[in-house]
């Protein structure tokens, strides 16, 4: 387990993190969300021990990863901006990284590399972006470490590769200890691949949720009721974090489970009644709007 | 893991794509040591040296030339591969590639090292071997050149690792190239450049000070206060087999510029890649360190163009400017923009007040520097300089365990080995008189010494200090006639001032090459070249006469000078190696002023049959010849009633010297002419001069003589002699201040 307690860190004058507690547990895909400038950078770089919190700490399976070598050789870092020693071939940064992590599988890298049809003895240097960003996952998956930290790593990645890359995520989860941790500011690119959620902003934590409980925990109703006095006492009844009317249609997101809703809404013998699933951005618009937060400040 | 990242597969692995650094190491060693001694060893071929002569060259060749050569790639492998190792924490990329691998910053630290270091210290070996391997095929192999060559190494490591790490620490506390290599070149420039400063503040600031002979703190900067001139300084050393001390210096120079970057390194943050500097009190404690001196340096630069009483306002107008801008500067570089020019007011006031404090030091003589004379319970020795005091430009010999000599000119008098003291440090008459002429120093400001005045003449004497401490201090005081004479007839009683022409004597007379029997009228003769026991005679003679002499004695008036000269036995030098030559010989060159009391010595020279002095000198005419205030001949009378003629040698110098203790008349001297039709120039001595030449003086048109204008006198030259061949060398023109 990845533990952050109290964690600060400022560039200058400018707090980037600001006392963040968090809990990354094990065997889950974590999704660190914010906009530009929300502190995941750092807090990544923090807990991939480059940077030295200024306050708290951040622990690995109960030790410190700040120039700790056990620590460190659980966690593989892949950086937004990627670098690769001069003149490196794909095999030649295997080699380079079976040096300092000893679990490090040359042979199934070099099966991904074939899988992904990267070419092993070219330079580096000469891959696109999205290539160098491929390579860095499979480098990351083959080091063997329990935890893999990705900062805006599905940037630059074709939908294809998204794909195969969340396939291997999934497929290393089941196989061993192995928890993915994805910082991007792409709450839509997260949805489909995380299991827990944390919303960076500002340098501070705004929340920390299993996004399946979420999800199964907040609908969106729609309705028709016979009058407003039903609408009302609905309303009451439940709890609602957001009402919107579109004519006789009542548009409501809810919290709870949705045998509890659809008994609580049966019971007013509707007109009409549907439940629909929410979006990842939809859940953080609610639950941020809850919070009083104005999510197209944090976003767009 | 641990250890794999010391295998040579993690070597291999990192070295991947750096391979052209060994291979260019190679390149320069295979340069630096074969080529470069193939090179050296087929120039000898062309000379016919002895084998002994080629042995000792060849040793020569590893203690100096393959030490340079070798240390300049040195130098470059510290630098490529200091570069190689840790520039990579000025990009942010990069440092969180490396610092997220799973391996503690200060085992990096060593790897990269130890990656530098195979990277040097692989292709040195090997061209290294290769030279002592080409130097046996050509004859030269013994186990002391084994030593040198291991010393070489050893010598060459130092290097390796001074420079290597002072880069380093340079590429740990500083976050971009620019900062860097600002920070480098400060690194070895600073420390000589304040040197240089300090010395040129302290000439134009203080009356006493010695520019001349740098030492204390101004050396210790200029020679020693950055890696590149100790490692200069060392290499000076070196040479000379020397070099232990410095080699000791630059080992805990060495060793501490590791433990800090070392430090430096593993505290670094990795957020300051790309910051320009790392430390914030670090770069505060290098504002404050350039500002200050670039403060002053501009004050001064400020003082000394204006001539007028404004210079001293000049002076702070160029503090301010030099502290505003230098301070400007590197806000702006510390903060990368030109708006932060102003910023950190309280700095720059900081700053501002540190440079007015060094510049009250100097202008206000803070630290009593003008007025400073060690204690005598510490005066442990005195460096003179000779020439000022007596004009005595005899050699300082001195003869060697393995029966040769080291031989010195008379401008090493400021080496610590060649200072005068008595028994027990200085005498109580030493120090006082030393003391009165300290005192007097601020009445004599801004002297540069040579000048004849009503007053007197006045010298400059540079003189030293051997304090019991170790320490030295250098001075150059200005003296008057009379406090030179009390001082040389203090050094004669209380201090071993005779020793120097003793030691000189000592030496064997078979060693003895020329005796130049030099007259008071100027005349030069070579004497006694075919009898060599008269030359001992004679030798013996001045020694005994010396000795006896008392410290009156050796200040009255010269009356005539021996110029000797040995041809001494010296230790194989390789630098002076003449091919062929079994035993190496160096001259030895005196001058002994001959002075009244010398009864034996006169008694010598008389069977020369040459005038002993310039009383003795038949003269026909003497033509007084008159200088304006600026030393210029102005007009001349001529003189040839014989009563006149004896009144003017009475009163004349002799020409072979001027006498600091001795005080001449000014503006007037006379060329003397004799029965032969030779000339020789003489000065008059105060006070002596004849009343009829005393009222002419006053007045040129109502001299008795005939006056004409004068041109240059010309250079007359005589040979022949009693018993062999002799030169006659009368110099006509004005001598000009001996001290000059």
């Amino acid at each position: 387990m990845i533990e952050i307690k109290k964690c600060s860190k400022s560039f200058g004058s400018v707090k980037a993190v600001d006392k963040v507690s968090l809990e990354i547990g094990e065997r889950e895909v974590f999704g660190l969300v914010g906009s530009n400038g929300a502190g995941k950078s750092t807090l990544l770089r923090m807990a991939a021990g480059i940077l030295k919190p200024d306050e708290g700490e951040i622990e690995i399976d109960g030790e410190s990863i700040y120039d700790n070598e056990k620590a460190k050789a659980c966690i593989f870092y892949i950086p937004d901006d990627s670098y690769f020693p001069a003149d490196y071939t794909p095999r030649d940064i295997a080699d380079f990284y079976r040096c300092y992590y000893p679990k490090f599988d040359v042979q199934r890298f070099s099966k991904f590399l074939r899988q992904f049809h990267m070419d092993d003895k070219k330079r580096i240097s000469t891959f696109s972006k999205g290539m160098r960003k491929q390579l860095l996952v499979l480098l990351g998956v083959s080091a063997g470490t329990k935890y893999l930290l990705c900062d805006e790593t599905f940037d630059g990645l074709d939908p294809v590769m998204r794909q195969g890359v969340k396939s291997l995520f999934a497929s290393e989860i089941m196989g061993r200890e192995f928890t993915p941790v994805i910082a991007s500011h792409n709450l839509r690119e997260l949805e489909d691949i995380c299991d827990h959620v944390g919303l960076l902003y500002k340098g501070g934590i705004l929340l920390s949720r299993d996004l399946e409980d979420m999800k199964f925990h907040i609908h969106k109703i729609q309705c028709v009721l016979k009058d407003k006095d039903q609408e009302r006492q609905l309303q009451k009844e439940m709890d609602v974090l957001k009402t919107e009317h579109q004519g006789s249609l009542l548009l409501l997101t809810v919290r709870g489970t949705r045998e509890q809703i659809m008994e609580k809404i049966q019971g007013k013998n509707p007109l009409f009644c549907e439940i629909l699933p929410l979006t990842l951005e939809e859940i953080f618009i609610s639950e941020t709007e809850v919070a009083g937060y104005e999510i197209k400040n944090m976003f767009f | 893991m641990k250890s794999k990242i010391c295998s040579s597969e993690y070597v291999r692995t990192v070295s991947r794509g750096k391979s052209w650094i060994p291979a260019f190491l190679s390149l320069g060693f295979f340069l630096a040591f074969p080529v470069a001694l193939l090179l050296v060893v087929g120039n000898w071929k062309a000379a016919r040296y002895t084998p002994d002569q080629l042995h000792l060259l060849y040793e020569g060749l590893w203690k100096e030339k393959l030490v340079f050569t070798g240390g300049a790639i040195t130098i470059v492998a510290a630098i490529m591969n200091s570069i190689n190792g840790f520039s990579y924490v000025y990009s942010r990329k990069k440092v969180d590639f490396y610092h997220s691998l799973p391996v503690k910053r200060s085992r990096m630290f060593w790897n990269r090292v130890y990656t530098g270091l195979l990277y040097y210290l692989v292709p040195y070996m090997i061209m290294e071997f290769f030279a002592v391997c080409i130097g046996a095929a050509k004859g030269f192999f013994s186990l002391k050149l084994m030593e040198l060559a291991a010393r070489l190494l050893l010598v060459h490591l130092l290097l390796y690792f001074l420079f290597y790490f002072s880069i380093v620490l340079v590429f740990c506390v500083t976050g971009n190239f620019l900062m860097g290599v600002l920070c480098l070149a400060g690194m070895q420039l600073y420390g000589p450049a304040l040197g240089i400063l300090m010395s040129f503040c302290a000439y134009g600031f203080f009356d006493t000070f010695s520019s001349n002979y740098p030492y204390g703190i101004f050396k210790a900067l200029e020679d020693y206060a950055s890696p590149i001139t100790l490692t200069a300084a060392f290499w000076q050393k070196y040479e000379a087999g020397q070099g232990a001390a410095l080699a000791a210096v630059l080992f805990v120079l060495t060793l501490i510029f590791t433990a800090v970057s070392y430090f430096a390194y593993i505290h670094r943050p990795s957020e300051a890649a790309g910051k320009p500097m790392v430390y914030g009190k670090l770069a505060a404690v290098i504002k404050f360190m350039v500002v200050v001196p670039c403060g002053m340096g501009t004050g001064f630069v400020f003082y000394l163009i204006p001539t007028s009483h404004a210079r001293n306002i000049w002076c702070v107008f160029g503090m301010i400017l030099g502290t505003v801008l230098a301070h400007g500067m590197i806000e702006a570089l510390y903060q990368m923009d030109f708006h932060a020019f102003f910023s950190k007011k309280v700095q720059l006031l900081a700053a501002a007040v540190l440079v007015t404090v060094c510049a009250l030091i100097y202008q206000k003589d803070l630290l009593n520097f003008d007025a400073y004379i060690p204690r005598q319970e510490d005066i442990k020795a005195l460096n003179l300089d000779m020439m000022t005091l007596s004009g005595d430009m005899t050699d300082y010999v001195k003869e060697q365990e393995d029966g040769t000599f080291s031989i010195e000119d008379s401008t090493s008098w400021e080496k610590r080995e060649n200072a005068f003291s008595g028994k027990d440090g200085i005498g109580e008459e030493t120090y006082e008189i030393l003391q009165k002429i300290v005192e007097n120093q601020e009445n004599r400001k801004f002297r540069y010494g040579g000048e004849q005045t009503e007053e007197g003449t006045f010298r400059r004497l540079q003189l030293g200090y051997q304090l019991r401490s170790g320490r030295e201090v250098k001075r150059s005081y200005v003296i008057n006639t009379e406090e030179c004479g009390e001082l040389l007839y203090n050094l004669y009683k209380e201090e071993n001032l005779k020793n120097k022409t003793e030691q000189f004597l000592a030496s064997d007379t078979a060693y003895l090459d020329n005796i130049s029997f030099i007259s008071g009228n100027g005349r030069g003769y070579d004497i006694f070249q075919d009898h060599p026991e008269k030359q001992k005679k004679l030798i013996e003679a001045v020694k005994t006469d010396i000795q006896e002499a008392a410290p009156e004695d050796l200040l009255a008036l010269p009356f005539a000078e021996l110029h000797i000269s040995y041809i001494l036995p010296v230790t194989e030098d390789i630098h002076s190696l003449v091919p062929g030559e079994e035993k190496p010989e160096k001259r030895a060159y005196g001058e002994i002023n001959l002075f009244p009391s010398y009864k034996n010595t006169i008694a010598v020279l008389k069977e020369t049959g040459y005038p002993l002095s310039f009383e003795e000198t038949e003269i026909k005419k003497a033509k007084i010849l008159y200088y304006n205030e600026s030393g210029e001949e102005e007009t001349a009378a001529e003189y040839t009633e014989k009563e006149q003629l004896e009144a003017l040698v009475q009163a004349a110098a002799p020409s072979f010297g001027t006498f600091a203790w001795i005080e001449y008349e000014p503006d007037v001297a006379a060329i003397f002419q004799t029965e032969q039709g030779e000339e020789c120039y003489a000065e008059f001595l105060r006070g002596r001069i004849p009343e009829f030449i005393r009222q002419e003086s006053g007045s040129t048109d109502n001299r008795e003589g005939e006056l004409t204008e004068t041109g240059n006198p010309e250079r007359t030259e005589v040979t022949g002699g009693v018993d062999g061949p002799a030169e006659i060398s009368v110099e006509k023109e004005k001598r000009e201040g001996a001290d000059e």
